[in-house]
């Protein structure tokens, strides 16, 4: 298992599309950008699909229960699930990581998110 | 005199005999709280309020709440358990003196207070205490006055960490982008690491750098920078303020500070892992109490790091011919040597402390400071 401080393998993540990386909830725009920034300059690609949800807000996890539902998402891109590891999460996200294929939790405290993306499915 | 108070939303924990499911006091009166006393020492209260259940209105309930309280009078230790359909924070909200919200703790049909006051009831059916049974309730009644200190602390606990996260939250945009610039200069990239910099850096991008350490600030313990700030244009100041407050209203969002969850503790590790929190967030407190006299320490070194970051930021050094000194800046200087000896846990500071780092010992302080708390309840 990595940690933090170690280097997991590496790989870019995905498809040829104009950047959309979205978080839930919503609000968390610096968060979307900073991502936007790491994704650019780390990985030096702008297009890439990446949904990111923190599980610690009730808001986050119910609006992208909707997106799925409501279909406003066609496809089911990478999912990053915020989390810390002795926190509870809000009720449906045990039922949604069944559903989804690809997917991680990524606890901050724990690991970089360099190693965190390289854990993700390939997808070119 | 101590006092148990027990407030209900369901009538049926008053009416209910107990071999009916909800077992309850077989008491058909429920506009008068059931009294138990024994030798003028214990009295147990069991009220049904049922504005606490669904469609109840909660200020209603909770002058109720207030009602049953002042009735039992002063000079009494009184403490109060609630069942009841709300979050459990939409009830304390309600509650305005403090001392009441201090006794509060929340009970359910699926908890360990369920099963002991399920006995109380079963030896106490009519509302009345058979003579026989005075020492089982007597037991049955100490165990629950100490389990109510350990729900108390519970939730105190459960609070701390909602703070936690929330400031996890609130410096993880911050934790990625170092975490970026810092996986360049590893590479050797440093060209790309200051284009990083100053795409971070850039004045359209609104982030205060000394804003973000105040709200933390005022999470910790309700401390605020520049309160009473002199020397600004009413307007100017009122908007910074405004600022500041929304800042501060995201992150903490109407909780308690965590000074506030804390304070009164005299457990070592509590206080040692409070100090450590203290000390890697810029804040110095008196030496006699770590409460007291909290302010922000100018000299602290993720407060000069915040501070030059903003100042880059506001003179526009990132777009000023010359390279800048990547390394240097993203190094929170003198981290290693200042928090090695303030550091009462013997946390491992590390050399170079870089943003990232400072954000995991962060976090490692407020899990100690949950830890401890959890295990003195």
């Amino acid at each position: 298992m990595f940690n933090r401080t170690g280097r997991g393998p590496w790989w870019g993540i995905m498809n040829d599309v104009n950047s959309r990386v979205k978080v839930f909830p919503p609000d968390q725009e610096e968060l979307r950008q900073a991502l936007l920034r790491y994704l650019k300059y780390i990985l030096c690609t702008d297009s890439i699909e990446l949904y990111v949800v923190s599980e610690l807000f009730a808001d986050g996890v119910s609006k992208f229960w909707e997106a799925i539902i409501d279909q406003t998402i066609e496809k089911i891109p990478a999912v990053i699930f915020i989390n810390i590891s002795d926190a509870e999460n809000q009720g449906a996200i045990n039922f949604l990581k069944l559903k989804l294929p690809n997917w991680q939790t990524w606890d901050p405290t724990q690991y970089k998110l360099k190693s965190l993306l390289s854990h993700f499915k390939v997808s070119r | 005199m101590q006092t148990l108070i027990f407030v209900t939303y369901a009538s049926t924990e008053v009416t209910n005999d107990c071999e009916t499911s909800y077992e309850g006091f077989n008491v058909q009166k429920v506009d008068e709280p059931i009294k138990i006393t024994i030798d003028n020492e214990k009295q147990l209260l069991f009220a049904c309020v049922q504005e606490f259940g669904d469609g109840g209105n909660l200020t209603d309930a909770s002058e109720k709440l207030v009602g049953i309280w002042n009735e039992v009078g002063n000079g009494h230790g009184k403490r109060i358990f609630i069942h009841h359909q709300f979050s459990n924070d939409y009830v304390l909200d309600r509650i305005k003196d403090d001392k009441i919200k201090n006794s509060i703790a929340f009970y359910s049909h699926i908890d360990n207070v369920w099963p002991i006051l399920t006995e109380i009831k079963r030896i106490c059916q009519g509302g009345k205490l058979e003579g026989e049974n005075t020492g089982r309730f007597q037991e049955l009644f100490i165990e629950l006055w100490k389990l109510h200190l350990e729900k108390v602390d519970e939730e105190k606990k459960r609070k701390l960490s909602i703070i936690k996260h929330r400031i996890m939250h609130w410096f993880l945009p911050m934790d990625i982008d170092f975490q970026g610039i810092s996986e360049l200069l590893n590479q050797e990239k440093e060209d790309e690491a200051r284009q990083y910099l100053k795409d971070i850096l850039n004045p359209n991008i609104n982030r205060n750098y000394q804003e973000k350490l105040a709200a933390l600030w005022y999470a910790l313990a309700k401390y605020q920078l520049g309160k009473g700030k002199k020397g600004k244009n009413q307007k100017e100041a009122k908007s910074d303020d405004q600022n500041k407050t929304h800042n501060i209203d995201i992150l903490l969002n109407k909780e308690k500070a965590i000074s506030e969850l804390i304070c009164g503790k005299t457990e070592e590790k509590v206080i040692n892992a409070w100090k450590s929190l203290l000390n890697v967030s810029g804040l110095s407190y008196s030496d006699t109490d770590p409460f007291k006299d909290i302010k922000h320490n100018p000299e602290a070194p993720i407060c000069k790091f915040m501070g030059r970051l903003d100042s880059l930021k506001k003179n526009g050094e990132p777009n000023k011919s010359g390279p800048l000194d990547i390394r240097g800046i993203i190094k929170i200087s003198d981290a290693s040597e200042t928090l090695k000896n303030l550091m009462p846990n013997g946390a491992n500071i590390i050399d170079d402390m870089l943003f990232p780092d400072w954000f995991c010992l962060l976090m490692k302080c407020l899990t100690e400071l949950e830890e401890a708390l959890g295990g003195v309840s």
